[in-house]
């Protein structure tokens, strides 16, 4: 069976909302290197709708596959889980 | 100078204790007692909350090398006891535990500019929480545990300031535990 995985960048206390604000600092070659091997070996991705917003309003314009993985997000289908969004602001 | 070593059994997200202040999914085993053996030969000092305090005197003087390999270490060191209410705090025939009651920040300050070498604070979330404010901790060893609590008693307070830290070593025990040491990043 399907494996459903939980990818989070989380601090130590267990906050992980709003990692734009606190998570850049840590970025780093070999973590982006964990993120393309696990995004290269799914092929969809779950999102809430915050996440969904956050993504949509920046992904589909990274067309020169931005990290080694743009053109594989881009292309996987996305499954948005929200009681509110009507439709999808980007076809995905 | 000496420092504060932060010592805790953490779950993964982030409690200390469970809802009833329980323990029982603290995982000690061989590796975690020579965990604790190799910290305590590296100290002069351990700090301790009243209520760690309590739990700790009801079992460890009359705990034995045999059956605990950190026992004489936890007998012989010296103990620092915080607390507003206790008027005593003995420590079986050793009596090596010192009480402080007030300004407990001040006297811990104090205590990290007198020579010696490095101590240790194992549980209390209150009495970690206080220090962690007056930024009197010089190295964070979180042992995470491989379960998620749900709730408890969390190591950080909620609401307080950033803590930047530098991670110093990350340590896997076979158990699923895993070991990760940080130091508070130069302000």
């Amino acid at each position: 069976m399907r494996k459903i995985i939980v990818s989070e960048f989380v601090t130590l206390d267990g906050v992980m909302e709003a990692p734009e604000t606190w998570q850049f600092p840590y970025y780093s070659d070999d973590m982006g290197e964990v993120i393309k091997v696990q995004n290269l070996a799914s092929d969809a991705m779950l999102l809430g709708r915050v996440t969904y917003e956050v993504f949509a309003a920046y992904w589909p314009t990274q067309i020169n596959n931005e990290f080694g993985i743009a053109d594989k997000l881009n292309s996987m289908p996305k499954f948005v889980v929200s009681s509110t969004l009507q439709k999808p602001l980007v076809r995905g | 100078m000496r420092k504060v070593i932060l010592s805790m059994m953490v779950s993964l997200d982030g409690f200390i204790e469970g809802p009833n202040r329980e323990l029982d999914w603290t995982i000690v085993d061989k590796e975690i007692d020579t965990y604790a053996d190799d910290l305590l030969s590296t100290v002069d000092a351990i700090l301790l909350g009243r209520r760690t305090y309590q739990l700790f005197v009801g079992f460890w003087p009359t705990a034995t090398t045999e059956e605990e390999i950190i026992a004489d270490k936890m007998n012989e060191i010296p103990k620092i006891v915080f607390s507003r209410t206790l008027d005593k705090a003995p420590w079986g025939k050793w009596n090596n535990a010192h009480l402080v009651q007030e300004n407990i920040a001040e006297e811990l300050s104090n205590m990290k500019k007198q020579p010696g070498k490095n101590m240790v604070i194992f549980g209390g979330a209150n009495l970690a929480q206080t220090f962690m404010q007056h930024d009197l901790i010089d190295e964070y060893r979180l042992l995470v545990q491989p379960i998620v609590l749900g709730s408890g008693t969390p190591l950080f307070k909620s609401g307080s300031d950033r803590i930047h830290l530098n991670l110093l070593k990350t340590q896997k025990f076979n158990s699923g535990v895993v070991g990760v040491y940080y130091q508070p990043a130069k302000k």
